[in-house]
């Protein structure tokens, strides 16, 4: 670098012709390797999943008998139904994602990476879990089918009523 | 010095093999500055037979081994049924002990703190001596370290079992 | 007989062939054995002399030299892992089935470098313990003992992309646990899982993901990673001498 001018540095002068283009130079490598960069990043993120459909159709209300609990493997989720109405409750553990197992013998749910233990409503007894087993929207087709949307929550109070 | 004669003539004789060359000689015990006298030997054939040593060693055990024991492989994976219970890699299983208690802290706080601390360490270490009976703290700091990881691991390999509830192997608890 | 193996010594190494591609004299007189070191592009990493204490097995165990030869290994083991692995959700089970009972040798080479892996992962540890207990990591040591640690965080990752590839139950839930893990990173941790796994869910993306990590990108890290480490220690005055 070139530092023959003898100014203070409290007179600012204007930049030089040289240093704008020192500058101005620099500035654009690392702009390019930024730009470059984020775009690798933003490459990395797919656009398309090939993943399975997060809306379900789960059958008709009748095949549903009150007070019964119903484990649909395919998609990880329980159908429950009682007086109150339908309710679809995920069966993935909000812990670390396991598939938690509907215990023997009685209505609460255990997940076996982690041991967390929940209750018959979906609320966590015990264990790691931060929070409940998330609770699916219900909603009826035209064709009279039920449909469950994976990705769309509702409080655990919230039934679905025919 | 010889004052400059004319003509040329040879002090050593050149040598195409040669780098080095002999500049002068001093009295003294070594020119290594703050070493004691030098104490080497050739890294051939010292050095490398040893290693080919240690190397024929490793492999022969890990062809035994290899020959014995046969590598773990389950069942198709199936996203529909979680086995009970499920269990990381051994290397990872003081992680999932840890994750067993709190997800943010036990998996992510915990172990990239001490990450950290690890890569941080020299600069963290002030004390001038090697020794660790000079560095008691750290010693045993870096010990407990050492200990928590090997007994996690431990606790996650042989006394958790289905649902990670705790068992005892010896009581009939099944081992995976 | 000693009289065959000299002339069949010298019939190996008296031509020219063999000078063109050993520079070095035998390596009988001194000279002959600095050269072996410093004329070989994969010696010349040593120096010509090290000191005696150093070569003491009950200072180092050989636990780096080993952590690397293990390393070596896995590359010589999995590379031919490659030829019939397929990271495919449909043939990736299928192909480790083969492995272990279609072709030949396949279930040692599997075995060789399952257990290599979980070797490397010990034998890192311990010569992390080794080099902290012997205060090694000290000036000028600094900048290797970080470099270590990445070493260390690199052969678990290795081991821990390594382990979704036979696309069994153990490795599907490994990895399911693990990645969520990753999401409980704050602020960036969903996209980071999102990134790793290809998707919302541990499946096709993620096993290609995690195959090229295995084979590709983290061996060149680490290869890299190990370069520098070995370099440094030449430049940090070689390994340090017992306490």
């Amino acid at each position: 670098m070139d530092h023959s001018d003898k100014t203070s540095p409290s007179e600012a002068k204007p930049m030089g012709r040289r240093d704008f283009l020192t500058t101005l130079g620099w500035g654009a490598l690392f702009a390019s390797i930024a730009s470059t960069g984020a775009g690798m990043i933003r490459f990395l993120f797919p656009n398309v999943l090939f993943e399975k459909p997060t809306r379900i159709r789960v059958g008709r209300p009748d095949d549903y008998s009150p007070g019964s609990v119903t484990y649909l493997e395919s998609s990880r989720v329980f159908i429950l139904r009682n007086d109150k109405g339908f309710r679809a409750m995920s069966a993935v553990c909000t812990h670390l994602g396991c598939t938690v197992n509907k215990d023997a013998g009685s209505n609460s749910y255990s997940c076996p990476c982690h041991g967390s233990k929940f209750d018959e409503n979906g609320g966590v007894v015990r264990g790691p879990a931060p929070k409940s087993l998330s609770t699916c929207e219900v909603t009826l087709a035209p064709s009279g089918h039920m449909v469950v949307d994976l990705k769309s929550f509702v409080p655990p109070n919230h039934y679905f009523r025919v | 010095m010889p004052k400059e004669v004319e003509g040329e003539y040879e002090v050593f004789p050149d040598n195409p093999h040669k780098t080095y060359g002999l500049m002068a000689v001093v009295k003294g015990k070594s020119p290594v500055v703050d070493k004691s006298p030098e104490d080497t030997v050739m890294t051939w054939p010292h050095l490398l037979i040893r290693e080919l040593v240690a190397s024929v060693v490793v492999m022969a055990v890990l062809l035994a081994i290899s020959l014995v024991l046969n590598a773990p492989l389950e069942e198709h994976a199936n996203l529909t049924e979680t086995p009970n219970p499920a269990k990381a890699p051994w290397y990872f299983l003081g992680l999932q002990e840890l994750v067993h208690y709190s997800a943010l802290i036990g998996g992510v706080i915990i172990p990239g703190l001490s990450l950290f601390l690890l890569a941080a360490l020299p600069y963290l270490d002030r004390t001038p001596d090697r020794a660790p009976s000079k560095r008691k703290l750290l010693t045993v700091v870096f010990t407990v370290f050492i200990i928590v990881n090997v007994v996690l691991i431990v606790i996650g390999s042989y006394f958790r079992g289905p649902g990670w509830s705790f068992i005892v192997p010896w009581r009939g608890g099944s081992v995976q | 007989m000693t009289e065959i193996i000299r002339l069949l010594s010298r019939f190996i190494t008296g031509n020219r062939v063999w000078k063109s591609v050993f520079r070095a004299e035998s390596p009988v007189t001194e000279r002959g054995q600095s050269e072996s070191i410093f004329h070989n592009v994969w010696l010349h990493i040593y120096p010509v002399k090290v000191r005696k204490d150093a070569l003491r097995f009950t200072y180092t165990f050989c636990l780096g030299g080993v952590s690397f030869l293990l390393f070596l290994l896995l590359i010589i083991t999995g590379v031919p892992l490659m030829f019939y692995y397929v990271p495919s959700v449909e043939q990736a089970y299928g192909s480790m089935k083969d492995l272990e009972f279609v072709v030949s040798y396949g279930l040692l080479l599997r075995n060789m470098h399952r257990w290599a892996a979980h070797a490397m992962v010990i034998t890192v540890f311990l010569h992390m313990a080794r080099v902290f207990y012997t205060g090694s990591y000290k000036s000028p040591r600094e900048f290797n003992w970080v470099v270590g640690v990445f070493l260390l965080a690199l052969t678990l990752g290795l081991s821990f992309t390594g382990y979704l590839l036979p696309w069994d139950q153990l490795a599907f839930w490994a990895i399911t646990v693990g990645t969520s893990i990753a999401s409980y990173v704050p602020w960036l941790g969903p996209s980071f899982k999102y990134v790793l796994i290809g998707g919302n869910e541990v499946g096709q993306g993620a096993l290609l993901r995690f195959y090229v990590l295995h084979t590709v990108v983290l061996p060149l890290a680490a290869v890299l990673m190990m370069a520098a480490h070995f370099w440094r220690i030449r430049k940090d005055g070689g390994i340090s001498k017992p306490l």
